[in-house]
């Protein structure tokens, strides 16, 4: 064996055991393991729920009036809407638009929030205030109630209602972050990166942000969970997406008038969001207690 | 063996809500290229704040350095730029820090860390720096250096972090190495290890070393030379021979004193740091109140350090004023 192949195998077992641990405390957390199952289910859905869905074409528009407000049978597992479109491949198709959109502004709110939240930490002064006396004027608000003025400004669709939520999101993790960087940024081994010629740009990346990642980690996974709650909130407000979407919020908010006749139309909807922000939360607890060596289970 | 490393009239203060407060008062300290300095006083004489102003990384604000000068290899480093500085720590002047149990990100292996160093300031590609990473571990005598590489630095004990601490100060070339009391937080049979270590990187790497530390025995036995001082201020500097043997500055001796510690020395010790603090104006001796054997002269006007010998320079009255050990001029008990 050459002395590269071996280096490398001595790198992959190493791989391997972080793994392992992994896994080994995965199994301790029983509760996040299966938050953890139900999540990698949902994306699989969402990337496959076009191809699963037995009546694709009821996703969106299509309409047969014959068939509505059908209860769940083994042609329509979940029953059928007003219009008689099968329930089941519209809640499906929604797993996707909810699990993208919160994951799309999620994405955008720690692209935003966590560098502006580093360098308010870091170089603090007038940059530090500037940074965070915006950030307070967004968070002075209650998060629904801006991301719905947002949405109302923008006029109602499905990207508004996304962008609407980053705007009401963002602050949050520069928050979130700026304290960290603080505290983190007083602990030896910065003074000791400085002290040996680091340029700041470095210990900025290289020490500061890995250290404060697992906050972040744990606060993103728990937003998946809320984000998607508070884009169904909107889109029942009819803030969000508009008809024929099949977004969850929105088929709760048209089965409305049908919940006397048709339980099942605003049941099946409501669950999905229901497993969906809870697995997300399950997660967030989890990873906290996996990331935070004072909690980790051994 | 030229002067390479000189400190001359350097001022530090910090600003507080008290006003101005001069906490480094140094009027002349200089190292020779391959020597071990040592500085010895108690906490908060100020060893550390004269560490970190060489390197300029003190906290500012609070603390600004007033005046003085730093030469380095003739460039005085406080007139350089933030961007030339940056060039001289790590590559020039390097600095081990007091707790080696934070002093290591803990997020990075120490492979890691020590090859992000050198790539950045070496620019060297992964293997080379991977190589070198090895090399520096193979330096600071680690057992079983392929694994150390990948150890996390939780998985290493105090002293072996303290070895990776010394080994990632070196990777960039450093000439002079400020070791901040680089044994605190680990025991004896480490320290004797590192300062060992230490002592022999010296020899090897043909690098100066300003040792600092509060442990008396440990800095005479490390140092060629030593300076002692005590609140900010050099109050003696000579080589260590002459300080062992024969220290003249009260403080100086009571510190050589106390080793061994015995039973009556401790009572003494703490009987002389319970003495109240007189009421002296700013002009007399800072070491006035604790002194006993301070003269009438002491009052008044506070000493400037005098020179016994070529080497042996010390800041008390009881030099320039030739009167030493005349019992009846002493006004202490």
């Amino acid at each position: 064996m050459s002395k590269k192949s071996i280096y490398f195998n001595v790198l992959m077992k190493q791989k391997l055991e972080t793994l392992k641990e992994y896994l080994y405390l995965l199994k301790q957390n029983k509760l996040t393991f299966v938050a953890l199952i139900i999540i990698l289910f949902l994306v699989i859905i969402a990337i496959i729920a076009p191809i699963i869905a037995p009546f694709p074409s009821h996703i969106y528009g299509d309409v047969n009036p014959q068939d509505k407000l059908l209860a769940p049978s083994r042609v329509y597992f979940l029953g059928t809407d007003e219009v008689g479109r099968d329930l089941f491949s519209r809640v499906l198709y929604g797993t996707r638009i909810s699990l993208l959109g919160s994951l799309i502004a999620v994405g955008i709110g720690l692209l935003i929030g966590v560098p502006l939240g580093l360098m308010a930490g870091f170089y603090g002064g007038f940059l530090d205030e500037f940074i965070m006396r915006i950030v307070d004027m967004f968070l002075s608000f209650p998060p629904l109630l801006l991301a719905m003025a947002i949405a109302a400004f923008l006029g109602p669709s499905l990207q508004n209602a996304i962008l609407a939520l980053i705007i009401s999101w963002w602050p949050w993790y520069t928050r979130l972050i700026r304290g960290q960087v603080v505290s983190i940024k007083e602990r030896e081994f910065v003074r000791a990166a400085h002290a040996i010629g680091t340029p700041s740009w470095q210990i900025m990346l290289k020490h500061i942000l890995p250290n404060c990642i697992s906050p972040i980690m744990v606060q993103a996974s728990m937003d998946l969970g809320g984000i998607i709650l508070t884009l169904a909130a909107l889109s029942f407000l009819g803030l969000g997406a508009q008809a024929p979407t099949p977004e969850w919020g929105l088929i709760i908010n048209t089965s409305r008038t049908y919940f006397l006749k048709a339980w099942w139309y605003s049941t099946f909807p409501g669950m999905a969001i229901f497993i969906t922000v809870l697995s997300f939360n399950l997660l967030g607890d989890g990873l906290r207690e996996v990331l935070d060596p004072k909690t980790k289970k051994y | 063996m030229s002067n390479y490393f000189e400190i001359k009239d350097l001022k530090v203060s910090f600003k507080t809500s008290e006003g101005v407060k001069n906490v480094l008062d140094i009027d002349k300290l200089n190292l020779y290229k391959g020597e071990t300095l040592g500085i010895v006083g108690e906490s908060g004489a100020g060893k550390s704040v004269l560490a970190m102003s060489i390197l300029r990384i003190l906290p500012s604000p609070p603390a600004f350095i007033e005046s003085g000068k730093i030469i380095f290899k003739d460039q005085d480093l406080l007139l350089l730029k933030e961007k030339e500085m940056q060039k001289i720590r790590g590559k020039e002047i390097s600095m081990i820090f007091q707790d080696p149990m934070s002093t290591l990100n803990p997020v990075f292996t120490v492979g890691q860390q020590i090859m992000n160093v050198v790539r950045h300031n070496r620019h060297f590609n992964k293997e080379d720096a991977e190589k070198e990473a090895l090399r520096m571990i193979k330096l600071v005598k680690l057992p079983d250096v392929k694994n150390t590489l990948h150890k996390y630095p939780h998985e290493l004990s105090g002293g072996q972090r303290q070895r990776i601490i010394i080994a990632i100060a070196l990777s960039c070339g450093a000439e002079l190495l400020i070791a901040d009391e680089p044994t605190r937080n680990v025991d004896v049979t480490i320290q004797a290890g590192i300062l060992k270590l230490i002592d022999e990187l010296r020899k090897e790497l043909r690098i100066s070393v300003l040792f600092i530390a509060n442990n008396v025995n440990l800095v005479f036995i490390v140092s060629d030379k030593v300076a002692v001082l005590y609140r900010g201020k050099i109050i003696e500097v000579g080589t260590s021979q002459e300080l062992g043997v024969e220290p003249i500055h009260p403080y100086t001796r009571r510190l050589l004193d106390i080793v061994p510690p015995t039973e009556r020395k401790i009572k003494n010790l703490i009987k002389v740091n319970l003495k109240e603090e007189i009421e002296v104006d700013g002009s007399a001796c800072s070491y006035f109140c604790k002194c006993e054997k301070r003269i009438e002269i002491c009052k008044k006007n506070s000493p400037i350090l005098t020179k016994v010998s070529n080497t042996h320079w010390v800041n008390c009255h009881r030099v320039t004023v030739r009167e030493v050990d005349n019992e009846s001029s002493s006004i202490s008990h």
